[in-house]
């Protein structure tokens, strides 16, 4: 995901119904070893189901948009964002 | 779906891709350093000090577009300004982000730092907004306790 940083990816997500696990998760050490300031980590369990699959992935999508060229230092001017195809309609169809 | 447009306006989003007063000083008369443990955002602010004025301030550090951005606006807001006038717009700021006063109400220099308003509404988002903040206040102490010895 790039130069976005694990709280803020975390609060998009969020505002997508998503819930996620953003930053140290208590392993300090191991960030420092990385040389990162943290992780998001998404995980699954059994009763999680393809389309939550599906909207994790266009979330994803739309947090890149929205930070991709927010990198400090490393703005560029970024082309109209194509809109992100709707997963749960894409499942309807089929 | 739609993007927390209340969270991370443009104007967030512009300071966090180019942070203003932003990298070291050689000879600071404050340096102070900010931490967030929880979320891991570090600070370093420098000052100087001329007279009663901040007549220049820069920041370094990593963290959150929040955090970030925030610390961006406070420099435009303080610098050039006297310690006692640094004081009351720290207080307004904190006024907003804490106790949930009008962003209106905020004065003219606190313009930019009005788009974080919307963080109030994520608790756990409060403290990456308020650290800069918080770290300028230490700072303040730091030359204060400083001049009284």
């Amino acid at each position: 995901m790039g130069s976005i940083h694990p709280h803020d990816l975390g609060t998009v997500l969020d505002e997508d119904g998503i819930a996620v696990r953003a930053g140290h998760h208590c392993c300090q050490p191991l960030m420092r070893r990385f040389g990162i300031s943290g992780t998001t980590r998404a995980s699954f369990y059994i009763y999680n189901t393809e389309q939550e699959v599906d909207k994790l992935a266009h979330s994803l999508e739309r947090a890149k948009t929205l930070f991709d060229a927010c990198a400090p230092g490393t703005f560029k001017v970024q082309e109209s964002p194509k809109p992100a195809s709707e997963p749960s309609k894409k499942t309807q169809k089929k | 779906m739609e993007i927390p447009d209340e969270l991370y306006r443009e104007v967030i989003l512009d300071h966090y891709r180019s942070p203003r007063h932003h990298g070291k000083m050689e000879k600071p008369d404050v340096l102070e350093w900010g931490k967030n443990p929880l979320c891991g955002d570090e600070l370093e602010l420098y000052l100087t000090v001329n007279g009663d004025k901040i007549t220049d301030l820069k920041f370094d550090g990593k963290g959150c577009s929040i955090s970030q951005a925030s610390a961006s606006m406070m420099t435009e807001a303080v610098v050039g300004k006297s310690l006692a006038q640094v004081k009351a717009i720290v207080s307004d700021f904190k006024g907003m982000m804490m106790e949930g006063k009008p962003a209106d109400a905020l004065p003219d220099d606190l313009e930019d730092a009005k788009s974080l308003e919307g963080v109030q509404k994520y608790p756990v988002r409060i403290k990456c907004a308020l650290l800069s903040w918080n770290t300028l206040l230490e700072a303040l102490k730091k030359l204060e306790s400083r001049k009284a010895a």
